[in-house]
């Protein structure tokens, strides 16, 4: 990382509050600081309900923050931007568009000239291995197939940061790890900026430049760690004892912090 | 079918393309044949109740007076003409209902204060038994055609609007979120999101408008009318002409058979996509 760069993402000191129907408000994050780099990825991993999932839908302008600041290039960062691409765990596909329809609805929304992105859209489609699906309906596909339409429909924008809520998390493990590393390849492609949600601590290590690891509710960064694994990636270096190393130290981030809650509960 | 078995062409494929038509003959026997047997048995039934038990005409009429009396509506041209105003009513009565119901639903999907403000009145007025406006319908527009279509639309419009608002709401969060995240409008939302996730629920509910149709323009002729099959059924009954008045009843039912096949199949034709295992697009 050039540290005279720029950050695409800067997140300072952002908190979220959410006010339940009844009942006290819930702290779901707490003082986040964080910079995300122009072609860095970035995993985020933490227990179940440590706010990881909100933190993505701040970034993807979905929420706003209670507190604290969001700039995306140095601008505030106040909506939904089609500078932005989301995946979420579902493919949450159109069941009645096609494939490539479906890759371009972002298009339609934003009313731009559909010819030049059905170009696009079809080289995505041939990147991701769909393009003999282009014109089958979601219903023709399999979970993995349909969550490349996903991935394909962020991408569709050329975005300047993918965000990914726990994409694969609703699939088989070999579908997964195929997914993971056509991820890692896309990344060797385009080099987008990623932000990736996930629990999968392999996962974490496998896809980032650094490992943002989380504490259980309310959110905050316990560490942010850096992968020196070289690239371009394989499944192969989950093998490597490197790999491990890293993935150990994130278990331990984790279970420290996961003691110190349990404590602090009881 | 013993041609088939006669033949004496050894080859494979002749062999299994007989064998085909076979199956397909066979099958279709096996499911139209209960009821095409049943039918027959019924009518038979009928007729030998009639001739035994010596019923009067003017009661029950043998089946056979019912498929004379039948035909000669039809050539006679009395029957086609009758079948012909009371298919317009249902028609413009069930095409009035759809548009209102499309419009209201839009609307008060679209604003929460307006379905605050109109659900309790949806949902009361529902609950008025629609036949029972039929009478003060009749004094409002006329003998004429106009009070059977909007009969006929009063009661198509409640199933309707009913399925039509619950599609709407049916789109799921996910989605809907997804669409905030591109930065979507609300109408955009609602066009290219909630109104084809709300088809399912507007061809279920096409069905029961078809059947609620029909009996709003039947119920509205038997109030007033000149002319419509309701009107000839009590023109036929108060005369005595049972055979006719069996006659209109089967053709109303050939009328609701035939639309409610042809939105079946459109429904199919439409929503292609309905129960194919995915990732929940409405709320289960």
């Amino acid at each position: 990382m050039d540290p005279a760069a720029r950050p695409l993402v800067s997140l300072r000191g952002v908190s979220k509050t959410y006010q339940a129907k009844k009942g006290t408000p819930v702290q779901a994050l707490t003082d986040i600081t964080l910079d995300v780099a122009e072609g860095e990825v970035v995993t985020l991993v933490g227990p179940s309900g440590c706010g990881k999932s909100t933190l993505l839908r701040l970034l993807g302008g979905l929420h706003m923050p209670t507190e604290g600041e969001m700039l995306l290039a140095g601008q505030r960062h106040t909506g939904p931007s089609h500078r932005i691409g989301i995946v979420y765990q579902q493919p949450l596909l159109l069941p009645w568009k096609n494939v490539i329809e479906n890759v371009l609805v972002p298009i339609r929304v934003r009313r731009a000239k559909l010819a030049p992105y059905r170009e696009r859209a079809k080289e995505l489609l041939t990147v991701l291995g769909l393009d003999s699906f282009a014109a089958s309906y979601p219903h023709q596909l399999s979970g993995g197939m349909q969550q490349r339409v996903g991935i394909a429909r962020a991408l569709i924008q050329d975005p300047e940061i993918l965000l990914m809520d726990e994409p694969f998390g609703a699939l088989d493990a070999m579908t997964r790890d195929t997914l993971t590393v056509e991820l890692l390849r896309i990344h060797e492609e385009f080099r987008t900026t990623i932000a990736f949600v996930t629990h999968s601590i392999a996962e974490s290590v496998l896809l980032a430049d650094r490992v943002v690891v989380m504490t259980p509710r309310p959110g905050r960064v316990a560490q942010v760690l850096p992968v020196g694994l070289p690239r371009p990636r394989t499944l192969k270096d989950v093998n490597s004892e490197r790999f491990g190393q890293y993935a150990g130290e994130v278990r331990a981030i984790l279970d420290e912090h996961l003691a110190d809650h349990t404590k602090a509960v009881a | 079918m013993s041609a088939v078995q006669k033949q004496t062409v050894p080859s494979a494929e002749a062999m299994s393309r007989s064998g085909r038509g076979l199956v397909a003959v066979g099958q279709l026997v096996s499911r139209v044949g209960p009821f095409l047997g049943l039918v027959v048995i019924l009518l038979a039934g009928w007729e030998a109740i009639v001739r035994l038990l010596d019923v009067p005409r003017y009661t029950l009429p043998p089946p056979m007076e019912v498929v004379t009396a039948l035909v000669n509506g039809v050539t006679s041209g009395v029957l086609v003409t009758h079948t012909w105003v009371t298919l317009q009513e249902v028609l413009l009565g069930f095409g009035l209902a759809i548009l209102f119901a499309t419009v209201i639903a839009a609307v008060v999907t679209r604003w929460e204060l307006i379905e605050r403000a109109f659900m309790p009145l949806i949902v009361a007025l529902q609950a008025v038994p629609k036949v029972a406006l039929a009478p003060l319908l009749l004094t409002w527009f006329g003998f004429g055609m106009t009070s059977k279509v909007v009969t006929t639309a009063l009661l198509a419009f409640f199933p309707l609007l009913i399925n039509l608002i619950a599609g709407i709401q049916s789109a799921d969060r996910d989605r809907m979120e997804m669409f905030r995240g591109l930065g979507a409008t609300k109408w955009q939302t609602f066009r290219m999101l909630q109104m084809p996730a709300a088809l399912p629920y507007f061809f279920a509910g096409l069905k029961i408008a078809l059947t609620f149709s029909i009996i709003g323009a039947i119920v509205a002729e038997f109030v007033g009318a000149q002319a419509g099959l309701g009107y000839m059924i009590q023109l036929s009954s108060t005369n005595l002409n049972v055979a006719t008045t069996f006659a209109v009843l089967v053709i109303l039912s050939a009328i609701g058979m035939t639309l409610t096949s042809l939105i079946g199949w459109l429904g199919a034709k439409v929503v292609f996509w309905q129960g194919k295992g995915l990732d929940a697009i409405s709320g289960s």
